[in-house]
Formats: structure tokens, C-alpha cells, sequence
């Protein structure tokens, strides 16, 4: 049985979360203080896929050389990992896989920089190939989401919506959210299947297994210019056509398989990522070591569910609850850090409270400030006492918000 | 605050039982063929035993004891005789005989009028519903929606078979819901909308009604207050489409797989039923034991036989032996000869049939002779009729009663034989024609008798198509196609009403209804389009006739325009202020499709103003709503039509400041 050939798509903007992307690529954003690609990564190489193309913009191909190689996640499975670079003008993903179509030789397991996951995907791979299908989706019920610190919004919405024949798994309708605004009207897909589940409870997590032939085919197709909103579309019209050969199937990720599975393209599955990946993050990334760890008795400092690098300092009486805390932060005594990230580089001082909160590089938090559900950008300073809530500091005036 | 009370089991009530709404005719043209023999579909002979004794036998079993008959009055004996056959059976059976009914509707109403429902009921709109359980879960989970929320009215009962019709249905896979319930006229599709999704809407078309609802007393008033309702489905999609208006839901709750449920409603269904029943697929329900006045024996290779005291004569050697017999029910004294094969058939008493006949699928009347060497496969024979022998009867064939068939007969697909013509003015949708010694009945669509949906398609009536054609000419934009066709549905009854006599409104309202159903358009387009419709007669072209046809049709506008105090008096205050709104809603599409109308016809402009004024001092449009929608004219592309109407808002807000005044002044 021949191998897939794995590819992984570095070249997003990350156009859903610009407060964090704003100078910094996205598949560059820190998760837990590792580069975000490196965890769709790892989850390639862990499926035994040992030839894995890479689509990068030419600017920051040296950066994920070097990432790659200070995580020796190629010293544990050896793999050919091959970079190929894209210009900005190529558009849609579709496009991308058009333009270099020569380099894919087999078929692919196609993942997004954003799925962040410790999952296996051996499974989805053996379904792929037992099912014998063109295309298979991975969509999970349980992916990680919540509502984005400083915004005011409750819940996130549903992120996909999807038509499923239930028994077998076979997708029959796929669209996201926000693109769905007209009615649909279903004849043709009843005709083909008796009984279908329409349902918003999946997140299609943005790693397919695609059929190599199909995949050629896509170069014949003008006007397919996005994956997603394109070709899958057209894929799974193909399915209702009499004889046809075209077999599409969503891989629901059973609960069993990983603790933690998130499509990391917006600021709430961001963050919300951050802090549940900690319980496999040792495993995941074995480079990084076990972070620091404190003794209670000696200094009083509680640290719960988080992770706080080596490099970090925190003062005494300090209580650290299932948050994220990085290189070289200075973190004063008697300080609180519930349900937050803080970035390199940060100082919060003495008796400050922080909670569900995004702390971004180099910024300060004065003494007895209490912020909770904001974001605080790069090198901002809250200063000492201030009270913040569902804010976002970024020096702008004009506040952002999460559409 | 906590007590021990709250702990204790709330006294238990005792709900009282379902009364079972049983109607005992099908109103389908489709038996017109078979009219002679069996004149009441419950009592058609399926397995010799009357149909309604299936459904009567697995009622039984239920917890309902109280049965109601519904029958239209020129069947009331047959429903009589099922009475006297039944009563003991249920502490209360009573036969409702209904003057001149040609629908479910026409049932319900009456049933209703006469004040006979007083509590929940279940409804059994086919007298050939069998089912194998006594359907307690499914009644315990109806009452418990509807203790949770009493605007929970039905719930339909489906069995798990794919249906011919491929009818599609969407259900909340949650909650069991309806959520989606497609068009009369397109079976096949649904549209889904995005919460739909949301809700987790399981959409099947592998799923059958089997005539069976649980239903409150809301759904026989609905019936009663739309007089052009037909059948359940027509209330299942006001409901459906009026869901955020009358707040009503209807639930599907699906029959598990070793629960079986069937229902007949064409001849192949017919056959199929009578198969399944001397399979016993639905046991305890088996033709042995349904019917209460008759004796029949059960044998092996399911071959039932009745008896009478008197053996049944057998010729030669005794067929039972054959073994190339099976399934096979035989009435009294039915004789068969040797060699004959019969399969998945009943054959009726005093019935004869020769040697070496083969008879597959087939359902045969009382009385018959059936020659030697025939073959019979997949037909429905009614009572007196002679076959003779060697001939060959066309799959699919219904053979009326009392004919002789003759030999040469050729071979027409998807028609009856007759013995006298088709009565064309009782059954408008069929035809026929005399061919040799016998008539051949057909339906004017060309649909077959046989059954109800081909490739998974129904077949609609011509009429449908005809006006399906004309709208391709008429389109000229991107309108809906439902709400295109239904106003060109409406503008033709229009132009029909005017070119009639005594000018009946009450018939243009039900005829606007049913195509309203038949669309499947929502209240706001109705009152829209229905104004369009009326201003594009060619009638109205100028003020004056338009104004007198207003009068003279004022009726059709109350209908659909205005609250009146009649239809107000019944409702409760929070449905009385929701109607008011609802209309005045309506009121403002009256006047939006008049402001559509300036756009195709710049002339109509100039009369505007008059036709609105004229509008309002006749109480058809009211203050409110000329002030809202005059609010909502476009200054720039629709300047001319909004300055026109100026004066006449000054006019309206004078007299509201007026009136004021006066009622200041009477405080």
C-alpha cells in the first residue's frame, strides 16, 4: 500500500484573528510558547507520513527551517519535509494545490496550520482508505471554542454547518456558517440518500484526505478557487449524479481519540487552545520540557493546570490557575493569573489580577490592577490600579470587535 | 421553600383515555372502478375479512374504548353492520354518518360541528391502518408533550419503510419535531434553512404515515375554521407555515423497527396489505382472529381458510397438498381445482376457479368464474366477474364488477374494465371509453390506477402542469416561482368569477385557498398577490369599475383584508390583538402591490389617491396602515407616487388630532 503524501498549509493570514496577526503570521502565533504549525505538524508525523510538502511564504520559510529544527521533532520521525513557497497573489487554497499541482504526486492528507490537536490521525486515514472515498473531512463535535476576551458576545455561533447520512458517515452537505445565506433546497441529494442529518454541532477542522485523482482534476476547473467553498461543494454535487465514482465522508473524531481538538482560526479557540492543550503539551513537544514547578511549602506559590517556562520569575503568595505563562515574565508577588496567557516578556506587578485574559508580548500590568476578558497588545501598559473589563488595550481608540 | 410535600408523589390523575376518530371511507377517485363492490373502503375484503375489522382488532388492544365511526351517509349501513359486529368489543361505538363528505375535511367538520370531540383524540384517517403493537409508548410520549407544553397538538405516527412516494419530511432529531413538510405539489423536496441546522433536523425519506395521529382538540377546530382543508397534511402545513403565528407544533414519533405499521391507499399497497396479513407480519393481528362473526381456519403455508359448518369442495386432489399454493386466503365455498397455483392472494367465497389457472398478487371478489389455463398476476377483481378461460389478464388490471372479460381484449396500460361507463360528472378526473362488450376507464391525466406514485413520483392532475407552462411565458423576473404561479392561479379564478353569473365569493375564496395551499405561499405574499391579481383584471383598467367591483366583491377583501367582529368574538384577547396586527399587516401588502402597480403602469399613478381614499372610507384598509406604508415609500425612485399621497396622510393625521380632540374633549 503506497504512503499519503502529507501537506501542510502555512500561508494563511489568519484574517479572523487581526488583533492577534497583525505582525506576526499566523501559522508563527504562539500556542503555549510554541509556533502554532508545529503542532498539525507533529500531528503528520505521528500518522507516519514521512513525506510532507510544506506551502509558506517566501519571507518566513528560514523561520520555520529554524522552528522545525530546535523542536527535534525530526530526530523522533524522520521525515522529508519539502518547503514550497507561494507568492501573495495566489488566492484561494484551491488555487494553491492548481498552481503547484506538480509537486503533489499522491494522494494527500491536507491539514491547516490552525488544527491544533493531539488526536491521532491514523484513524482518519484507515477510514479513508476503507471507505474507498475521494474525500474525507475531519469534523469534531468537541472542539475547543469560547467566547474571545474583549468582546462582548456570549457564545460563539456554530462555525459549520453540515448535512450527514448518519448511518454511514457520507457528508452530503458542507458549508460554513457565515457563508450559508440563502435556503437550500434538497432534491437531488433525497434522491441519493434516504435519510440525512442536518446538524451545526461539527467543526469541519480543516484536515482532508483527498483522492490524488481528484486533486488533478482540479486543475481543469476554472473557476475553483477555494477549497472549501468551492471544491468541496463540487465534489460532493459530483456524489449525486447517477454512477458516479465520487464518495465523500466526514471522519467524526471520536471522543476517545485525544483529549484536545481545536480549528484555531479565531481569537476565542485561539486562546481557548492555549490553555487546554497543557495536558499533553509534554507529550506533544517533549522539547520544551516540563516547565517549572514550584514548592508550595518553600514559597507559597499555587500553580494549578499551567505552565510556566523555565525562564519565568514569580513572586511569592502567588496564586497561577490553568493559565500560560512564558519566557522571561516577571510576575510580582501576591498576584493572581486565572484562565490567561501571558506572552514573553511581560511584567505584572505586584498584587495584579488577571483573569481570562490575553497579556501580549512585552506589555506591563501595574501594581493592583485587575483586568479580566481583555486582550492586552503588544508593549501596551495598563497602569497601577486600573480596573479593565471585555477591553481590548491596543492604544487605538476605536474598539475591535469580533466580527 | 422545600417540605416534605414537595416529595410526596403529586396525586395521580388519571388522564382519560383517547377516543379513537375512525373514518371509514378514502376519498380517492382512484376506487371509483371498484365503487360497485365494495361502495365503503373500511369494509373492502382484504384476506375475505373487512378492513376496518384489522384496524378495529389492534384498537382493541389499545387503551381506547371509545370508538367513532365517521362515514358519509350513503355508506352508513356498512358502518352500521360494523357497529353491531364491534360493540362489545368497546364500551362506547358510534357510527357519525356525514351528509354528502368528500374529504377528510368534510368528516372532521361535521364530527366537530356536532361538538362529539371533547378531549384529545387519535385520529385514523385510513380505514386500512394496521398496526402490530398497542402503541402505548407512543400515546404515553404524546400526552407527555402535551403536559410540557399544551400548543404541542399532534403527533403523527411513521413507520420505518421507505415510501413509494419518496415523500420527504424533516424531523428534529432532538425533539422529534416537524420541522420541514414539503409542498402538495412537490413531495420530493424540501428547502432547509440555516436553523434548521441548528436544530439537528434529520431529513427522511424512509419513513411512512401510517394514517395513525395523537391529536388535541385544536386540530378538528382548525379543520372546521379553514372549510377548504382536505386532509391532515393541509393542517400539518398551516400549522407549519403559520408556526410563529399560532405557535402550535406537530411531532413525528417513529414506530420501532420490530413494531410493524402499514397502510393501503392504492391497489398495489392494497395487495401488499394482503399479503403482509397472511404472512402475519403484524401478529397478534391475523385474519383468523379479526373478524368476529366468521370462522376461518389457519393452515400451513399461511392458507386460511373459511368455514361454515359446511366443508369447502374441494375438486380432485386436495389443493393443500399442493404445495405450489401458499399465502393464499379462500372464502366460503370458494372451489379450486387442481393444478392451479395461487400465491399472495385472496380469492372470494362462491368464487370458482378451473384447472391449471396461475394467480399471483391478486386480490379476487365474491362470485367469480375464472376459466381454465388464465393467467392472473398483480390484478383486482371485483365481485361477478367471468374470466374465461385461457385468458391472459395485463399486470395491474382492476376489473370492475359483473364483467365479462373479453379474450381479445387489448392490452391497455394503466386503465380499469368496466362493465357500464365511468359517471364523468361524480369523477371529473377520469374518463372512458367502450371498447367491444366492456368500458375501459382512464385516468384524464394518464396517471395509472394501479398506483399512486411512479419512480417515486406522484402523479399531479393535468391542471398543475398547465400552469406550470404558462408561467415560463410570463416570467419576467426573478420572482419566486410558487408566488408567480400562485397569482396567475388567482388572476385566472378572478377572471373565471367575473365572467360567471351569480359572481359566488365564497367559491373564489376556497379556490385562492387551495392554490394558496398548493404554492405553499406565506400569508403576507397571499394578501399581496391577491390584490395584484384583482388590480390586473382588465376590468379594473379604470376608477369607477374598479371601485364598483370592490363593493361587489367586498366579501373576498373582509376575508383577507380586515378583522371581523364575528371571527374576533371567539378568540381569546391575546389572539384577538394578533389577528388585528396580522390583518393590518395584510393591509399594508394591499397597499404595497398597488404601489408595485405604478411601476408597470405609469397611467395607474393619477389613481392612486382615489383608490386609496376610496380603500379607506370602506374600511378596507385602515388608518395605520396607510400611514406605515406611506412612511415606507421610497422618496427618490417613487417621489411622484409618495407626493401624490400626501395629501390624503395630511387629511388622516388631521382627523386623528381631531379625533383626539373629541375624546379629550368627552373626558
Amino acid at each position: 500500500m503506497h504512503e499519503m503524501q502529507g501537506v501542510l498549509l502555512c500561508s494563511g493570514g489568519g484574517t479572523r484573528m487581526p488583533a492577534l496577526t497583525h505582525d506576526v503570521q499566523k501559522c508563527l502565533l504562539p500556542i503555549v510558547g510554541v509556533p502554532m504549525f508545529l503542532y498539525p505538524l507533529s500531528s503528520l508525523l505521528r500518522a507516519g507520513i514521512t513525506d510532507i510538502k510544506i506551502f509558506v511564504r517566501e519571507v518566513i520559510q528560514p523561520i520555520l527551517e529554524k522552528e522545525v529544527k530546535k523542536s527535534k521533532l525530526l530526530e523522533k520521525y524522520p521525515a522529508n519535509l519539502d518547503y514550497i513557497t507561494v507568492s501573495q497573489e495566489d488566492y484561494g487554497t484551491a488555487d494553491l494545490l492548481k498552481n503547484h499541482q506538480s509537486k503533489i504526486t499522491r494522494d494527500a492528507l491536507i491539514v491547516s496550520c490552525d488544527f491544533i490537536s493531539d488526536a491521532s490521525l491514523i484513524p482518519l486515514v484507515d477510514f479513508f482508505r476503507a471507505t474507498n472515498s475521494t474525500l474525507v473531512a475531519l469534523i469534531a463535535d468537541t472542539c475547543v471554542n469560547a467566547p474571545a476576551p474583549g468582546s462582548k458576545s456570549k457564545k460563539p455561533r456554530a462555525s459549520d454547518v453540515m448535512g450527514i447520512v448518519e448511518s454511514t458517515g457520507q457528508l452530503v452537505f458542507l458549508c460554513g456558517d457565515d457563508d450559508f445565506d440563502a435556503p437550500i433546497l434538497m432534491e437531488n441529494t433525497l434522491k441519493t440518500f434516504p435519510s440525512i442529518r442536518l446538524t451545526s454541532k461539527y467543526n469541519d477542522c480543516h484536515v482532508y484526505a483527498v483522492r490524488h485523482k481528484a486533486l488533478a482534476q482540479l486543475s481543469r476547473s476554472k473557476h475553483i478557487s477555494s477549497f472549501k467553498a468551492d471544491f468541496i461543494p463540487h465534489l460532493i454535487e459530483k456524489q449525486f449524479e447517477s454512477d458516479s465514482e465520487v464518495k465523500c465522508f466526514a471522519y467524526r473524531l471520536p471522543h476517545e481519540n485525544g483529549y484536545v481538538t481545536a480549528h484555531a482560526n479565531t481569537i476565542g479557540a485561539y486562546f481557548e487552545v492555549n490553555k487546554a492543550i497543557q495536558k499533553s503539551f509534554a507529550r506533544l513537544m517533549e522539547y520544551r520540557g516540563n516547565g517549572k514547578t514550584f514548592n508550595h511549602k518553600v514559597d507559597k506559590i499555587s500553580s494549578h493546570e499551567s505552565r510556566i517556562e523555565e525562564s519565568a520569575q514569580v513572586g511569592k503568595e502567588s496564586i497561577i490557575k490553568r493559565s500560560v505563562i512564558l519566557d522571561n515574565c516577571r510576575v510580582g508577588e501576591k498576584t493572581k493569573v486565572k484562565e490567561s496567557i501571558i506572552a514573553r516578556g511581560v511584567a505584572i506587578g505586584n498584587g495584579a489580577s488577571v483573569t481570562n485574559s490575553i497579556v501580549c508580548e512585552g506589555a506591563e500590568i501595574g501594581e493592583n490592577a485587575d483586568i479580566t476578558n481583555c486582550i492586552v497588545a503588544k508593549d501596551q501598559k495598563v497602569p497601577a490600579k486600573s480596573k479593565l473589563q471585555n477591553e481590548v488595550v491596543d492604544g487605538v481608540d476605536d474598539g475591535w470587535t469580533d466580527d | 421553600m422545600t417540605t416534605a410535600a414537595a416529595f410526596k408523589k403529586p396525586p395521580k390523575k388519571e388522564e382519560p383515555k383517547l377516543t379513537a376518530v375512525l373514518i371509514l371511507d378514502v376519498f380517492d377517485q382512484r376506487f371509483a372502478p371498484i365503487h360497485d363492490s365494495f361502495p365503503c373502503f373500511g369494509t373492502l375484503p382484504i384476506c375475505n375479512v373487512p378492513a376496518v375489522n384489522f384496524c378495529l382488532s389492534w384498537l382493541m388492544r389499545t387503551e381506547v374504548k371509545s370508538v367513532m365511526l365517521v362515514v358519509s351517509r350513503l355508506n352508513e349501513k356498512h358502518a352500521q353492520s360494523v357497529r353491531n359486529e364491534w360493540k362489545l368489543a368497546f364500551e362506547e361505538l358510534t357510527v357519525v354518518a356525514v351528509d354528502g363528505a368528500t374529504s377528510v375535511g368534510d368528516c372532521m367538520r361535521e364530527v366537530h360541528n356536532r361538538e362529539l370531540i371533547t378531549a384529545d383524540f387519535m385520529l385514523i384517517t385510513n380505514p386500512t391502518s394496521v398496526v402490530s403493537t398497542t402503541l402505548a409508548p407512543q400515546i404515553a410520549e404524546f400526552r407527555k408533550r402535551r403536559r410540557e407544553n399544551p400548543d404541542n397538538v399532534m403527533t403523527m405516527v411513521y413507520s420505518n419503510r421507505e415510501n413509494p412516494e419518496h415523500f420527504v419530511i424533516g424531523v428534529s432529531s432532538e425533539t422529534s419535531k416537524l420541522m420541514l413538510y414539503p409542498a402538495a405539489n412537490s413531495l420530493n423536496q424540501l428547502k432547509a434553512e440555516k436553523r434548521d441546522f441548528y436544530e439537528g433536523v434529520d431529513i427522511r425519506r424512509d419513513l411512512t404515515h401510517t394514517g395513525i395521529a395523537f391529536c388535541s382538540r385544536l386540530i378538528a377546530t382548525q379543520f372546521s375554521d379553514n372549510f377548504d382543508f382536505v386532509g391532515i397534511d393541509d393542517v400539518v402545513r398551516e400549522i407549519l407555515s403559520k408556526d410563529d403565528i399560532l405557535g402550535m407544533s406537530v411531532h413525528v414519533e417513529v414506530l420501532p423497527t420490530k413494531d410493524r405499521a402499514f397502510c393501503a391507499f392504492d391497489y398495489e399497497s392494497l395487495i401488499l396489505l394482503n399479503t403482509l396479513l397472511l404472512e402475519r407480519w403484524f401478529y397478534p393481528v391475523t385474519p383468523e382472529n379479526s373478524d368476529p362473526t366468521r370462522f376461518f381456519s389457519a393452515n400451513p403455508r399461511n392458507c386460511y381458510l373459511e368455514e361454515d359448518g359446511d366443508e369447502i369442495s374441494i375438486k380432485a386432489n386436495t389443493w393443500i397438498l399442493n404445495d405450489q399454493c401458499s399465502t393464499v386466503s379462500l372464502g366460503q365455498n370458494a372451489t379450486v381445482s387442481y393444478d392451479t397455483v395461487i400465491l399472495n392472494s385472496s380469492i372470494g367465497a362462491h368464487t370458482d376457479i378451473a384447472q391449471n389457472s396461475r394467480i399471483v398478487g391478486s386480490i379476487i371478489g365474491a362470485n367469480c368464474k375464472i376459466g381454465a389455463g388464465c393467467q392472473i398476476q398483480y390484478a383486482f377483481i371485483g365481485d361477478n366477474v367471468t374470466i374465461p378461460a385461457g385468458t391472459n389478464i395485463q399486470k395491474e388490471t382492476i376489473v370492475g364488477r359483473g364483467v365479462v372479460f373479453p379474450k381479445d381484449l387489448p392490452a391497455i396500460h394503466n386503465s380499469a374494465v368496466l362493465k357500464s361507463p365511468i359517471n364523468e360528472e361524480k369523477y371529473e378526473k377520469l374518463t372512458s371509453q367502450h371498447i367491444g362488450s366492456v368500458h375501459v376507464a382512464k385516468f384524464r391525466h394518464g396517471g395509472p390506477f394501479w398506483r399512486r406514485a411512479v419512480d417515486g413520483k406522484t402523479f399531479f392532475g393535468v391542471d398543475d402542469e398547465g400552469c406550470s407552462d404558462e408561467e415560463e411565458t410570463s416570467d419576467d423576473d426573478d420572482v419566486d416561482d410558487t408566488t408567480r404561479q400562485f397569482h396567475d392561479e388567482v388572476f385566472e379564478s378572478m377572471q373565471k368569477t367575473l365572467e360567471s353569473e351569480n359572481q359566488v365569493m365564497r367559491n373564489l375564496i376556497l379556490e385562492i385557498n387551495s392554490s394558496k395551499l398548493a404554492c405553499n405561499v406565506t400569508m403576507d405574499e397571499v394578501a399581496r398577490n391577491v390584490f395584484a391579481a384583482f388590480l390586473k383584471l382588465p376590468h379594473n383598467q379604470q376608477l369607477a369599475p374598479t371601485k364598483d367591483l370592490i363593493k361587489k366583491w367586498r366579501d373576498l377583501f373582509i376575508n383577507y383584508y380586515i378583522s371581523t367582529p364575528e371571527s374576533l368574538r371567539k378568540k381569546t384577547a391575546d389572539q384577538q390583538r394578533f389577528e388585528i396586527e396580522l390583518k393590518k399587516k395584510c393591509q399594508i401588502q394591499m397597499l404595497l402591490s398597488i404601489e408595485d402597480r405604478t411601476e408597470k403602469d405609469p397611467e395607474f399613478l393619477t389613481r392612486v389617491p382615489h383608490l386609496v381614499h376610496f380603500l379607506f372610507t370602506e374600511e378596507l384598509a385602515g388608518e395605520e396602515a396607510i400611514l406605515e406604508w406611506h412612511g415606507s415609500i421610497d422618496e427618490e425612485e417613487r417621489a411622484e407616487l409618495k407626493q401624490k399621497m400626501q395629501p390624503i396622510v395630511d387629511w388622516l393625521e388631521e382627523e386623528e388630532e381631531d379625533e383626539e380632540e373629541t375624546d379629550e374633549e368627552e373626558e
